[in-house]
């Protein structure tokens, strides 16, 4: 029983964390339907920016991950309104696969980039509960790790709200349904989708800037990051923030369950194989839809 | 007649000066003996490639104002494999094909080391190892590749020493899923027994939390009594502290000097504190007339002193350099036969290349002590020598 309650702990906290991970993603995926396949390294820029916020200026670390947060939101605007621009403003003819490549060679070069600035090392800032806290009697964990898992649920609760009840949010759904659509009713499709962008960046880099104190920043993080997203949206379903949600704890829990209760020397290949389950079964994944509808 | 006589004698005699002076220019400019450095220069172990380039640089000099090897300049191509495998390849092959490298040397990872290995065991390079501990990266179907310097055999023969010494009977290793972790863990596991047992947990060497691989350990009827890290990736820096999250309370032991960094004491705080890890080192005592050369040149240009790799990288250098002057030859075939009977002072005692059954063993020239250290205290540099072990 203890055991069962240590790993049910840990995968939901693992989880709310690969949700705001897969969340991020998965906002793009809905409301453009495209891959943005430089969101790990917008989770880098997040876990960076955190460092050298906290380390460089002395801002106490919440700030830092705050200030964090707005530089993600920023890089990700970018990311649409300059990369992605012609998506917008000529007609490609094939946007998936432009949207593809742009985001793909902006990853690697990010990447490069890091390497060349900042060094290959890995740094790390304290965060903001330093000790292993028991719960429950039975069972152990990292604060830093509580402390992001709340982080995590209060910005996807606070997205939700968006989509939900905000004019941008409204705007989203418009674009979800048919972006032809949205344009003929006078939507500022460009505008909105600049804003996806930095919603998601946001989501990213407040990952990085929460996990820094677990998991280090250095400049191959965002590949895992990538990795672990993408099989969150095939689980949880393309473009469904609920999907997202859920995509994330089941990454989490199939590899701390699969850790314990099958054998530890496969961790990772878990969540691959309840991906492989999901396309196998459910292709649209747990909350996506045939028709691709998605926030 | 005899005014064209005279000026065809002349111009013959001066033809043949011309062609005399540049045999002699010829014969005194050999071919170089290239030596290609591929090591990790822009990956997490960068720091350690560009020292490993500095030190052969600095050997080149040091070896050319000697006057060269066997009338040859001795010279470097220096390339940086990105942590890549089929970069290391390439890379490689275009060094051989295109600047005549006859040998290689460098600090890689026993897994693009290997890789490398196998891709050019047909052309006999000989490829001299200082940094590589991976077992399976000598050994007869590999018969150019030698070694100067400890292995994964070697070091969990001698830990496996140290543990049951110590009366630890309960030993979990987290292996980094790579050649050098792997090749570790499995050497550990195979000299357990019923009294010393050993389990392995391995993990992608991507990983980034060992969590969830820590929980069944830490909910072991008696938890073990050592853990044993080993790996190159971030989980290892962070691998202290996840293992204290997990509850387990085992003394935390490092196969290499990653607690010596600081990123690992930023990772794991007051976690940290205690961590034994091993290394090798060479003691003063042992150094010889040229290995004292070695420690000074080496400390008048980099303001430190050499540690344990920079010694064996010295001898690998210096083998190539014996290895030419026995054969007056670089063809690589030839120098690489000669490196197998070569026999010469290195920095601290006999070098040669024995060809040996044990894993690991296979044509590699041990060398140093190895030391168990420990962390008495949270941030230091260096841990304290808690044993020397035989």
């Amino acid at each position: 029983m203890e055991t069962l309650l240590q790993a049910l702990s840990l995968g939901i906290a693992i989880g709310g964390t690969y949700a705001l991970m897969g969340v991020g993603l998965n906002l793009i995926f809905g409301v453009m339907r495209i891959a943005n396949f430089a969101h790990g390294a917008l989770y880098m820029i997040g876990g960076y920016a955190a460092f050298y916020a906290f380390t460089g200026t002395g801002l106490p670390i919440a700030v830092a991950m705050l200030l964090a947060i707005a530089v993600g939101g920023a890089s990700g605007y970018l990311v649409n309104a300059v990369f992605l621009r012609q998506l917008y403003k000529t007609r490609v003819e094939r946007p998936i696969d432009f949207a593809f490549i742009v985001t793909f060679a902006l990853s690697m070069f990010l990447g490069s980039a890091a390497i060349a600035t900042v060094g290959s090392g890995y740094k790390r800032v304290p965060g903001l509960w330093n000790e292993n806290v028991h719960l429950f009697s039975s069972v152990q964990m990292s604060g830093n790790r509580i402390v992001a898992f709340v982080g995590a649920l209060a910005l996807i609760g606070l997205l939700l709200w968006v989509v939900k009840r905000t004019d941008i949010g409204r705007g989203w759904r418009a674009l979800t349904q048919s972006l032809t659509g949205a344009e003929v009713v006078g939507l500022d499709v460009f505008r909105l989708a600049n804003l996806a962008f930095a919603t998601s960046g946001m989501l990213a880099a407040a990952a990085g800037s929460l996990l820094v104190p677990i998991y280090l920043a250095y400049p191959g993080m965002g590949s895992w990051v990538l990795s672990k997203s993408l099989i969150i949206v095939v689980i949880g379903g393309l473009g469904s923030i609920g999907g997202g949600l859920v995509g994330g704890f089941a990454l989490a829990l199939a590899e701390v369950f699969g850790a314990v209760y099958i054998d530890p020397n496969f961790t990772e290949v878990y969540g691959f194989a309840a991906m492989l389950l999901i396309l196998l079964r459910r292709p649209q994944g747990l909350f996506g839809s045939r028709m691709d509808r998605a926030v | 007649m005899k005014k064209a006589a005279v000026f065809s004698t002349g111009t013959a005699m001066m033809l043949v000066s011309a062609l005399m002076a540049a045999q002699g220019a010829m014969a005194q400019e050999k071919e170089p003996v290239v030596v290609g450095v591929i090591s990790n220069l822009s990956g997490p172990e960068s720091k350690l490639g560009t020292e490993a380039v500095g030190l052969a640089e600095l050997y080149v000099e040091h070896i050319n104002a000697k006057g060269g090897v066997d009338g040859r300049k001795f010279e470097l191509v220096v390339g940086d494999n990105e942590n890549n495998p089929d970069k290391f390849i390439s890379l490689g092959k275009r060094f051989m094909q295109q600047r005549n490298v006859m040998g290689f040397t460098g600090t890689a990872g026993s897994g693009e080391m290997l890789a490398f290995e196998k891709a050019v065991k047909n052309t006999s390079v000989p490829i001299c190892l200082s940094y590589t501990m991976g077992n399976k990266n000598v050994g007869p179907d590999l018969p150019s590749v030698f070694r100067i310097g400890p292995y994964n055999g070697q070091v969990a023969k001698l830990m496996a020493n140290y543990l049951q010494k110590k009366e630890w009977k309960n030993v979990v290793v987290l292996a980094e899923r790579s050649a050098f972790g792997t090749d570790f863990a499995d050497a550990l596991q195979a000299l357990g027994n019923d009294d010393f047992k050993v389990d392995v947990v391995s993990y992608d060497p991507q990983a980034v939390d060992l969590s969830p691989m820590l929980v069944p350990v830490a909910r072991q009827e008696v938890q073990p009594d050592a853990v044993v890290v080993v790996g190159y990736g971030p989980a290892i820096y962070t691998s202290a502290a996840r293992i204290r999250e997990a509850g387990i309370k085992s003394q935390i032991i490092g196969t290499w000097e990653f607690p010596e960094m600081p990123e690992f004491w930023s990772a794991a705080g007051d976690a940290g504190v205690g961590i034994m890890y091993s290394t090798f080192g060479i003691s003063e005592a042992t150094l010889t007339a040229g290995g004292k050369e070695f420690r000074k040149l080496f400390t008048d240009k980099f303001g430190r002193e050499p540690v344990f790799y920079d010694y064996n990288e010295w001898d690998c250098l210096t083998a190539f350099t014996k290895a030419v002057e026995k054969t007056g030859s670089i063809d690589r075939e030839t120098v690489s036969k000669a490196f197998g009977d070569l026999t010469f002072e290195g920095t601290s005692g006999e070098i040669s290349f024995k060809q040996d059954p044990a894993p690991g063993a296979w044509n590699s020239s041990k060398a140093g002590t190895m030391f168990m250290l420990q962390m008495g205290k949270s941030g230091l540099p260096k841990g304290e020598i808690v044993e020397e072990i035989r």
